[in-house]
Formats: C-alpha cells, structure tokens, sequence
C-alpha cells in the first residue's frame, strides 16, 4: 500500500501529473492513462458498444476529443479481427479553423492506417457555413446561431454517409463535460424528446439511423486533453469563430462549479441517469413518429426535416 | 516570486506570493483552472505543484468549443 502524498501518485508514488479532485486521487502517466482506458473500455461493455463483427465509424473533426477516441479505440480494437473501422471527417468550410484540424485528422489516419473520407457542406449541401452564416444574416433570414445549422447538418450528413459507407456504429468523441451541457441545455429549453434520447438507446428504431456511441460519456473534458497532450496527439487550441449561443455560457457556468465543488459534472450526469426512465415515458405516452423527410429522404419527426428545412429553403 | 506564463503564444511576467503554486498562476491570469493543464519544462505539473522564483510555465488550454 502507497501512502498517498500530495503531488505524487496515490497508486504507486511517483511524481504526479494529474490530482483528480472529484475522487482524491493523485496520479502518475502511466496510471492515469491506465485509469482513462480501463473507464472507456468499462463505459463500452456497460453499454454493449460494439459487437461481433461490426463496421466501426469515428466521426474524426480533429480536435482533441475525437483524435484521442480514434487513437484509443484503434488502441483498444486492432486486436480484434472481427471489428472494421474507417473515419469521416466533416469539412464545414470554416476557413481558418477546420483546415488545421483537417490536417491534424488526416495525418493521425495515415499514422494508424485508418481509411478516411472527408466530405464537405460545400459538395453535399451546396455552401460552405461560412457562406450560410454571412448570407442569411444579410437577407435577415437568420434563425438561432451557428451552431444550430452547423450541428444539425453535420449529424445529418455523418449519419447518411456512415449507413452509405456500411457502418454498424458511429462513434462519437463527446465527452462527460459534452453531455452535462447538453443535459442542462435541454432543461433550459423544455426538450424532452432530446433528453429522452440523450438517456441512450433511441426512442424508435430505423434502419436509417447508424446508432451512435459515447465511449468518453463520462470522462471530463480536461482528462481527454490530457490524454491527448500525454500521448502525443495534437491540441488545436483555437476556438470555432462561429461560436455564440447560450450553450457555452453554461459551459464556463459549469467550469466554474466544478472548480468550486469538484464532481458537480458527474452528479448532474448521475441524477439525469436516475430520471431519464421517467423522461422516456412521459415523452413515449405522448406519441412519436418517425417520417421520412420529403426532400432528402433521412428519417424525420417532420415531413421535411431540420436540415432541410434551414439548408435547402 | 516573479515567473513567466505562456498562454496562447502570449507571454506573462506574473508576481506571485512566496510558495505559490501552479494554480495561483492559473487564477492570476484570469482563466478557470478546470480549462487548462500546466507544463513547465516537458512535464505536465498538478495545480498544487509548488512554483519557484524565475520558473516558466505553459497553460495549455483543453476546453474547446465548435
């Protein structure tokens, strides 16, 4: 037994270079990289992520969090025969930030020898966001933010290219710090169809939709940077210039609770767990109806869908 | 204690109390701890790790958005 010493690893009592607050834990490279992989691979049986010979696709933007998902599953997966993967990257056309994150994904895919396709707003949807967000605000036809059209047409297009390409799953980077916004933006906004289906499985089943997965659902956003940082993946550390919303206001709002109160993430995470049952029937009582858009043929609450609907007018 | 902090290419000169530690750096600066990691030298340091007069450190920034 290692007698914890502050700065120094509470497992084995070398030099520390991460103190995890929320548990008390002061840890060494090597037993926090341990500590990060053995809580995805946990997160991924808990949640029976990935089956017998299934297609595997990582939805790589190259920033840190999807880098380190593509890096550790790879480093998680290679081993098994029966599991093929492939990478997309989404180009949103937002000059100056996507292109250096581009490179970062590209280069990291040749390293693992990781088939990648890249496909842009600009070939499948006509324009770039760049083009979008300076047009609509021109002809005053602006609703929500960047984000919103971003968001919608990335997800849109990953889930249409990724069911194309034969995937089974898409994985996601999204990571604990992801989820609890999402949670909390969803209170916000009195969206229970969003946060019934943030509680995992979707509520209606379609052959349309590539089931999505969140290995780092509930590992802080700050550890994936570490990660990272610690396994020589490269950190874009400028932000999207598109960035507004509500949304990340109530992710400095979280920081700074955590800061003040370590593992505040984690309970609003936990506590959401805990009710998503009664979330999912109070929305499944109401009624849901999965259509399928009239313009581009994706699945929809809608007759044409979101994307369409803010893209397409 | 004087020491000198890099964030994002920029580099502050910062005044800090004798046995400050990384996080008072942190602070000082005006950033939330829970969005950077510290490295001084090659290492990645914890926010308690004690600073020396002269020492430089690095905050990395992890938090991103979009």
């Amino acid at each position: 037994m290692i007698m914890s010493k502050p700065g120094y690893c509470t497992k084995c009592g070398k030099k520390a270079v991460y103190h995890r607050k929320y548990e008390g834990t002061y840890l060494c490279r090597g037993h926090f990289i341990q500590s990060i992989e053995d809580k995805v691979r946990k997160t991924m049986r808990k949640g029976k992520m990935i089956g017998h010979g299934e297609t595997v696709a990582f939805a790589v933007s190259g920033g840190k969090d999807s880098t380190a998902a593509l890096y550790m599953l790879h480093k998680i997966l290679r081993k098994r025969r029966d599991v093929a993967m492939f990478a997309i990257t989404i180009d949103e056309g937002i000059a100056g930030y996507r292109d250096d994150s581009l490179k970062i994904a590209k280069k990291l895919c040749k390293k693992l020898r990781i088939k990648h396709h890249v496909f842009s707003f600009s070939d499948e949807l006509g324009r770039p966001l760049s083009d979008v967000v300076k047009g609509l605000k021109k002809s005053g036809k602006w609703e929500g933010t960047a984000c919103t059209y971003c968001g919608l047409a990335r997800r849109w297009l990953l889930n249409r290219k990724a069911r194309e390409l034969g995937a089974h799953k898409i994985v996601f980077g999204m990571n604990l710090d992801d989820e609890v916004q999402g949670i909390m933006m969803d209170y916000i906004r009195g969206d229970l169809m969003r946060l019934a289906r943030m509680a995992g499985e979707p509520l209606v089943q379609s052959r349309l939709f590539v089931p999505r997965i969140k290995p780092f659902r509930e590992i802080p956003e700050r550890e994936i940077g570490l990660y990272a940082l610690l396994n020589g993946l490269e950190i874009q550390e400028n932000e999207c210039p598109f960035i507004e919303g509500p949304r990340f206001k109530v992710r400095d709002f979280l920081n700074t609770l955590e800061a003040e109160s370590p593992g505040t993430k984690f309970s609003v995470l936990n506590t959401f767990l805990r009710l998503a049952p009664g979330i999912r029937e109070v929305v499944k009582k109401g009624g849901f109806e999965l259509l399928r858009c009239q313009k581009c043929g994706e699945p929809s609450s809608q007759k044409i869908c979101k994307t369409c609907e803010l893209w397409r007018k | 204690m004087k020491i000198v902090a890099e964030l994002q290419g920029r580099k502050h000169t910062l005044v800090l109390p004798d046995k400050a530690k990384a996080i008072d750096a942190v602070q000082k600066l005006g950033v939330n701890p829970e969005t950077v990691l510290v490295r001084r030298g090659r290492e990645i340091i914890t926010d308690d790790e004690p600073l020396a007069n002269n020492d430089k450190i690095e905050l990395i920034k992890v938090v991103s958005g979009g």
